[in-house]
Parts: C-alpha cells; structure tokens; sequence
C-alpha cells in the first residue's frame, strides 16, 4: 500500500439549503482544511440540485485531487451523480466516499456540542477510509445480435417476432412437435371480431417464413450456462442427439400447464372443459347438440372452485355465454363468486350477457351435483336469495356444465428454475428479479420471463409482457456491446478451496468453477508443472456487485472491490 | 431514422418509462408534460407495507423519476404543452408550448401517454363527499399517509375506531354512464387496510364491494391474508347513502347484509371512496388531432396503423402501475419495430 503522505483529498461540503449550516461552518471548515492529506475543501448550498456537483469538482485543477469525500446527506444523493461526473473532472468514479451527517448527526443528535464531535468524528473516519479506495475500472463484453427464445406458444411467437423484427437472430425453442400452445384453443377472442385460428395461422406463418427465426420443435433443454451475450443451451431431440445453442440473451415463455378435473361426477359427459366449450362452439354449425343429438338447451358455466384469482376463466365464460344465448338461444347460468371484469371491455361484455338474459349467480360454496334423468342438477346456494329454511336455494337443471381445469405451474418450471439459477417461489411460478423494480427481468442478467410461466393470464395480457421482454432484450442487444463498472467481486484462486459455497449463495448465476488456478496454498508440490487448480471464478458481466458471497466464503478468498473487508471494519471499529 | 427524436406527451409513469426503455436502446426522445414535475397521477400514493411488502408499486415511482433525469438521451420538459403537430408519419413538426414560449421539435414517432383523471366523488351526492369531513377519498387517505404518516379523522383529528372502504365509486356505475371496471381499486384498498391494521390492529376496517377484482401475481396471498384477517370485513353489497350530523363523528350507513338478506344500519367514523379512473377531460382535443379512435367506455383505441402515433398506459383504459410500466416497454418495442430496429 502507498505511503499515506502520497494521498490527495478534496473535500466538498453540501450545506443541504441551509439544513447543516450549524454545522458545517467557519470553524468545521478549518477542521477539515486542517487533517492531512486534505488539499482541497469547499462548500455549495444544494449539491444535490442538477449541474452543482459539477461546478463545485470543476473548481479542482488537473491533478490536485486524487480522491474525493462529500460531507453531506445520504449516499444515495451524491453516488450516482457522482460517478457520471466524467470528463468534467480527472477524479475517479469510485475513489470517493460520503460522510453522511445529516441523517446521522443533524437529525438525530439534538445537542449541539455532542453533534459537533459525532460529525468531526464521522469526517475524520471517512478521510481515513479513503486510504483503501482502489480505481475500479470499466469493461466490456461483445454482445452479437443474437436472443434465445424458449417455449413455441403464443408468447414465444410474440417474443421471436418482436425480436426478429428489430433485426436480432432468432433461435425459437419448443418442446412440442410444433409451435402452437395453448391459445388455439380458443374459438373467438372476447374483445375483437378477429377469428382466432385465422389470425394465430398469420403469427405461425410470420414466425416461420421470417428469415431471421429458426424453430427448433421437439427439443428438450438439458443444459444451460454461460453469460450475457454468451449464453449456450443444450438441448437434445427425440433421438438423443444433442446441439449446443448460442444466444446473447434469453426469453422464456414456457407457459403453465392445466389439470382437468374429471373425478367423480365430474366424470360424467355432460361436464366439459373450458376448450371442449371452445371446439364445441367452432364446430356447432346452426345447432349446438350432444353427442347422442339431443339439442344443448341450459349451459351453466362453474367459476372461481379452482382460479379464484385468475381472470381468464370469468373472461371466456361471459364471452361463450353471449354466443351460447344469442346465437343459439340456451339458457345459461353463470355460477362464480366474483364476476372478473377487469379487463379492457370487459363490463361492457357483462352487461351485454345480462341484457341479453344470461344469468349470474353468486355463491361462496362449491354448489351441489347430482343426475336427474340425464341432466346435471345445479343446486347453488345463491347469496342474495337465499331465504331462511333452503340452504340450496336455487336448483339448475343442466344439459351442460363447463368446469374449469385448474391452472396450475407448468411441471418444467423446477427444472427450469434450476437450470437457469431462477428462484420459484412457493406458488411454483416463475420470479422476477425484482416483481415491481424489475418486470418481465430476472435475476440473471439477460434472461428474460413474459407469459403464463410468470402466472396465468389472458392472451393480451400475455402479449404485452412478450413485447415488454422483447424490448428489454433489444435495449440490451442495441449496443453490439455490454459496458459496465468492475464493482464486483473478485476471486483469488490461490486461497479458493472449491468448496462450492459461492457458486450456491449467488442469486445471479455469477460465479463458476473452473479449472484455471495457477496455484493453490492448500498444496504444496507434487503436482505436474501445467497443472491448474480448480477455483471459484466471478463473471464480471453477470455479477452485481452485492457481496453475498464475500460474507460467507469460508477461506476469505474473496473480495468486494468496491467496499473491501478493511473498509468495513473500520467503519464498524470508529 | 434512429436519430430523430421520439415525442412522448405525458410524463406520468408510462411516458417516464418509454422514455427510459428507449434510452437504453440508443434512442433519444423528449418528454411533454403539463405540470411542473414528472410523476402524473402515479406519484401521489404512499407506500402500502404491512408485516411484509404489499407489492404496491409506489416506491417504483420516484426511482423511475429519478432515473430518467439521468439519462442524457431523454430531454424533459416541464409546463410545456403540445400545440399542434403538422407533417407526415416518421416526420412529424410538433409545436410546443412551454413557459410561454413556443418551439418547433422534430419528432421520428409520438407517444400519447396522457393517463387518466380520477373520478371526481362529488359527482355521487349519495356518499357526501365535501358535504361530512369524516368522508374522503382513498386519494386523500394516501395524502394522509404520506404527509402525517398515519390515519385519522380530519373531523377531530382522533384515531378512528371502525373503517369503512367503497368501492366501485365512479366505476361499474350505470347512474352515471361509467361502464368499465377501474380494475386497481380492489387491491389498492385491500392493501390499504392491510398497511392500516398492521399500524393500528384496534381499527375494524370493512370492505363493502361488487366483485373482488384481481390483480397481479401477488394477489391470491393478498387476499388470502385479508380473508383470515378477522379484523376485516369483506361485504359484498354496497350501502346507497351516507347520513351525518353534524356535531357526530359518526357516519350512518344503510346496506343489505348478506348473510342474512336484510337491511341493516351501521355507523362508522370514517369513510373512504375508492375513486375509479376516467378518461381526460380534454382527451378529445388530442383525439382529434392525431386522428385517434375513442372506444365505447372514451378512453383511446389503436391509432391508424403505420402513422406513427403510439398510446402508452392509462389513456387506453384503467391500469395500474405495474401494468402501465410493462404496457410501456411493450411500446418501446413496437417503437424500435417502427423505426427500422436496432
């Protein structure tokens, strides 16, 4: 380490508009002019006001300074600022600390005298910490125009054709023998004219005649690793035959999977799922009839027993019941708990379905089976006619009973939370990094989540959140290259055990091990002379920076470049 | 064609975000916004956490805010309003207005990003807004949490004992011709009292409602953590009117009960509207000029294909902040798309 003597500090104190006048004043400054080291001290009323920090650096000449301290508010007020300073200053992005006392001397220290030494106290620390700052420098990593999107329904076709559109290659994965997914399900959407299947053949046929978009159907993925503009995927088809796949960046839109409910009763013919509803409406012609050919005249839709919280169901229900009353003219019941109308239209649609005679009836409970002669009888225990004596008040005498499947996470998603280092939360559904800050992001760096594999929604929704990945993907991908700090953490693979601790804290998938040390304290000789050490080593484009895994590597191999171990205790230990 | 400018009018957190997404893609754009600071409706709402974070998006606004700032590629202007917009599609001549002055900005594409005004509650007499101080607005009751940190009755200051929350005022209202759903306002006030019960478990607080409208991933736990809750009531009826006196704290309310199916009398001493959203007064202005169909409920349908004009958040319909910030990236891609790519 250099000799203290050869440190130059400028010091820059923000009067906060006059909030810490009582302390930063005439004697404070001579304070501080006074320690050593300090070559520079001076003063603005409101550093934190757009173009001040700058006119204060500016007042530095070249090479007076090597690092900086700003006697102030909080951190968060000056960091960002302050490393983008650039040009306008020879100082360093990183070689400059803060000396908060405003939150943690003027507003918590009532007595003056007392809060006079806790903020000389906290200056003199922070001028001494600076002896361990370190420059930390930039780097950059090539980022071909290149983008990975898994899973063949309908938001991987929005993604890969969003992407294909803004000129990135396009590798489309699916699972199945083709793309599809589930939303070809559907007969008719419930907000537009536009006839489903003809409208879905437009977004095959666009995925598969676009010259940047390659399908590979039937792929099974085995393996994924890498970083941000190198990533690689392992996939491996039905044969076993295995390809390596390349990508700068990933969407994932693997869906959620149904479970039809067929137990019991609900075994019986006459109930029928949401998409059997659908096939039955494409299919019906000018009569809609059962298989035995007896006309179809009371439809009751069953809502909210599975996907309370789910939009979907209620979305198609009130959809089918309009074309069911109006175009074939059954009666239809639609029992739920709540009507779903928060949807761009959707109370229109409601109240269209109620002029046009379809009822809706609401229960808290599960309503009550049973067959009278060949039809279902409903008995519902309707909450607002519900009269003293009859707990099932009401009593739906039905050819037809549409029950929803449960939706429920796609079986993949342990696989692919493990696989690609993604955290699944309880509810099995694939996380966000962060669900508010962060969107559609996730907490690797270039791997992107949109659609059912986030939860369950309705095909506009699901698409707006492909395009959301797709944009963030393209804001990635524009630059042809990933610049960023070296405020990470780094690896001394001499003093790495290969215990794998870090590889197994770390939520960004940074760390991996590999064979690459030159030397390793924990053996002393009897090695060949090419030999390499397995060690932990950081990837620098994917690491955050959050210091996880500093904390809890057991040999102290590791260090935070920004905020080294020797900071912090004396941060702790004055 | 990436060079020129992308004109966002609003900067409430759609336009904020777009603004933000198109920066990281290289692309520059300016912002037009009304008032004096960024934010629009979004930057009003308190921080909902009870035990545990609420998922309620306020915190996500400031940062945006501040983020943007930062970024050279995004030029804001503050009190500016847009005048007119002459040119075709890819190049179009917008006219500002801003601090009495008036500029000529080249703009590749415009974003409509204007979000919505919330529904005025004097417009429901029924509910006495304005008429008993013990009735506000969840808006006022965000204001209150966010410049007194805590709920009280602007009566007399005191803590109320028993809270009752409306919804559904100004939205799902045929009496005033309001025919949509706000979508958020279930869940703002389930937060709502989740983040006042975990501060004051001695207040009762009671949601009186149509439908419970879900929202988000988060929102099954949301309301399965309301529902064991035993100091919450959620009542699906929604009481008619409001009666008062004037020297009571208390609020008297009328509604069906129902369990039971009869008409039962509560009192309450406080009372908040979950104010719905509605379109701008003066979207029609904008409308007009750009050529921009209006859907049945007012709010914006899809500008003609290819013309270069794009709607982003609140202005095509209710949406929370989530839901605006990702329909806002979605944007940003079709903006790129638009431009030629990357």
């Amino acid at each position: 380490m250099r000799s203290s003597e050869d440190f130059r500090i400028a010091v820059f104190l923000d009067r906060c508009e006059g909030t810490l006048d009582h302390l930063l004043d005439e004697e404070m400054i001579k304070y501080i002019s006074d320690l050593p080291q300090v070559v520079f001290c001076d003063q603005d009323e409101n550093l934190s006001s757009p173009g001040r920090l700058e006119k204060l650096t500016g007042r530095l000449t070249k090479g007076q300074a090597d690092r900086a301290v700003i006697v102030g508010g909080s951190p968060r007020v000056y960091e960002q600022s302050f490393r983008r300073l650039g040009v306008t200053t020879d100082l360093d992005p990183y070689m400059f600390l803060v000396a908060n006392v405003r939150e943690q001397v003027a507003w918590t220290i009532p007595d003056s005298k007392r809060a006079r030494e806790k903020a000389k106290a906290i200056i003199a620390k922070t001028i001494k910490e600076t002896q361990f700052l370190s420059p930390i420098g930039r780097e950059k990593v090539e980022i071909p125009k290149e983008a990975l999107v898994i899973g063949g329904g309908i938001v991987g076709i929005r993604a890969a054709l969003a992407l294909a559109e803004a000129n990135i290659r396009v590798i489309l994965l699916t699972r199945a023998k083709d793309i599809g997914g589930k939303a070809i399900q559907l007969a008719h959407f419930y907000d537009r004219p536009d006839d489903v299947s003809s409208w879905f053949m437009k977004q095959v046929e666009g995925v598969k005649k676009h010259r940047n978009i390659d399908v590979k159907a039937s792929a099974e993925l085995k393996d994924f690793e890498g970083y941000l503009g190198d990533y690689r995927i392992t996939i491996q088809n039905p044969r076993g035959k295995r390809e390596v796949l390349k990508g700068s960046a990933v969407v994932l839109a693997t869906g959620y999977d149904v479970e039809p409910n067929t137990e019991g009763i609900f075994g019986h013919r006459c109930f029928i799922s949401p998409p059997q509803t659908e096939a039955k409406l494409r299919g019906a012609g000018k009569s809609l009839k059962d298989e035995k050919g007896k006309p179809i005249r009371t439809v009751t839709f069953l809502l909210d027993v599975v996907n309370e919280t789910i939009k979907i169901d209620s979305a198609n229900a009130v959809k089918n019941a309009i074309l069911l009353k109006r175009d074939y003219g059954c009666m239809v019941y639609v029992v739920c708990r709540d009507v779903k109308v928060s949807l761009d239209g959707m109370e229109m649609q409601y109240r269209k379905a109620r002029e046009l005679g379809v009822i809706f009836v609401k229960c808290d409970d599960t309503p009550r089976f049973s067959l009278v002669n060949g039809q279902i009888n409903v008995e519902v225990k309707e909450v607002s006619t519900r009269m003293k004596g009859s707990e099932y008040s009401l009593s739906i005498l039905s050819d037809l009973v549409v029950v929803s499947e449960k939706f429920v996470p796609s079986t993949g998603n342990q696989m692919l939370a493990t696989i690609f280092g993604i955290p699944l939360p309880q509810e099995g559904y694939l996380m966000d990094d962060n669900p508010q800050f962060t969107q559609v992001k996730t907490n690797r760096r270039g791997v992107f989540i949109a659609g059912g594999c986030r939860y369950p929604q309705t095909v506009d929704e699901a698409l707006v959140e492909a395009e959301a990945a797709a944009s963030g993907v393209i804001g990635l991908l524009s630059r042809g290259v990933y610049e960023f700090d070296l405020a990470i953490a780094e690896i001394d693979p001499a003093r790495c055990a290969a215990c794998l601790t870090c590889p197994r804290v770390c939520p960004h998938s940074a760390i991996v091990v590999e064979q690459y040390a030159e030397r390793n304290i924990y053996f002393t000789g009897g090695y060949e002379k090419d030999f390499k050490w397995r060690a932990a080593r950081v990837l620098p484009s994917q690491c955050y920076g959050c210091g996880i895994c500093v904390s809890s590597c057991p040999t102290k191999a590791i260090t935070l470049k920004h905020l080294t171990d020797a900071q912090i205790s004396l941060q702790v230990c004055t | 064609m990436r060079d020129r400018n992308v004109l966002i009018i609003g900067g409430g957190i759609a336009g904020v975000t777009v603004a933000l997404e198109l920066a990281e893609m290289g692309i520059p754009s300016t912002i037009v916004e009304r008032e004096n600071r960024l934010g629009g409706q979004a930057s009003v709402f308190a921080c909902k956490a009870s035990e545990k974070c609420n998922k309620c998006f306020a915190c996500v606004v400031d940062n945006q805010i501040e983020e943007v700032t930062r970024r050279p590629q995004v030029t804001i202007m503050t009190e500016s309003t847009l005048g007119g917009v002459s040119g075709e599609q890819g190049r179009f001549k917008a006219e500002i207005q801003s601090n009495g002055r008036k500029m000529l900005l080249d703009a590749s594409a415009l974003i409509i990003a204007t979000g919505v005004d919330f529904f005025d509650a004097k417009r429901k007499p029924e509910y006495g807004y304005g008429i008993f101080q013990n009735v506000i607005t969840a808006h006022d009751l965000d204001e209150m949490l966010r410049s007194k940190g805590g709920v009280h009755r602007p009566s007399d200051g005191g803590v109320p004992s028993k809270i009752a929350f409306f919804q559904c005022v100004g939205s799902r209202d045929e009496t005033i011709g309001h025919l949509w759903c706000s979508k958020v306002c279930c869940a703002y006030a389930l937060r709502f009292m989740k983040a006042i019960r975990h501060g004051n478990p001695e207040i009762g607080t009671s949601f009186f409602y149509i439908d419970i409208q879900p929202l988000g991933r988060s929102f099954e736990s949301l309301l399965q953590s309301c529902r064991q809750d035993e100091g919450m009531r959620l009542i699906r009826s929604l009481p008619s009117k409001i009666y008062g006196h004037g020297r009571s704290t208390h609020l008297r309310m009328r509604f069906i009960d129902p369990p039971s199916g009869e008409i039962v009398e509560e009192a309450f001493d406080l009372v908040v509207l979950s104010i719905g959203m509605t379109p701008r007064g003066d979207a029609d202005g904008i409308a007009q000029v750009f050529e921009i169909p209006k859907n049945e409920e007012g709010f914006y349908g899809s500008p003609p294909e290819n013309s270069g004009v794009f709607l982003s958040g609140a202005c095509k319909g209710p949406r929370d902040i989530g839901s605006s910030m990702v329909d806002a990236k979605a944007t940003a891609q079709k903006i790129v798309q638009y431009l030629g790519g990357i």
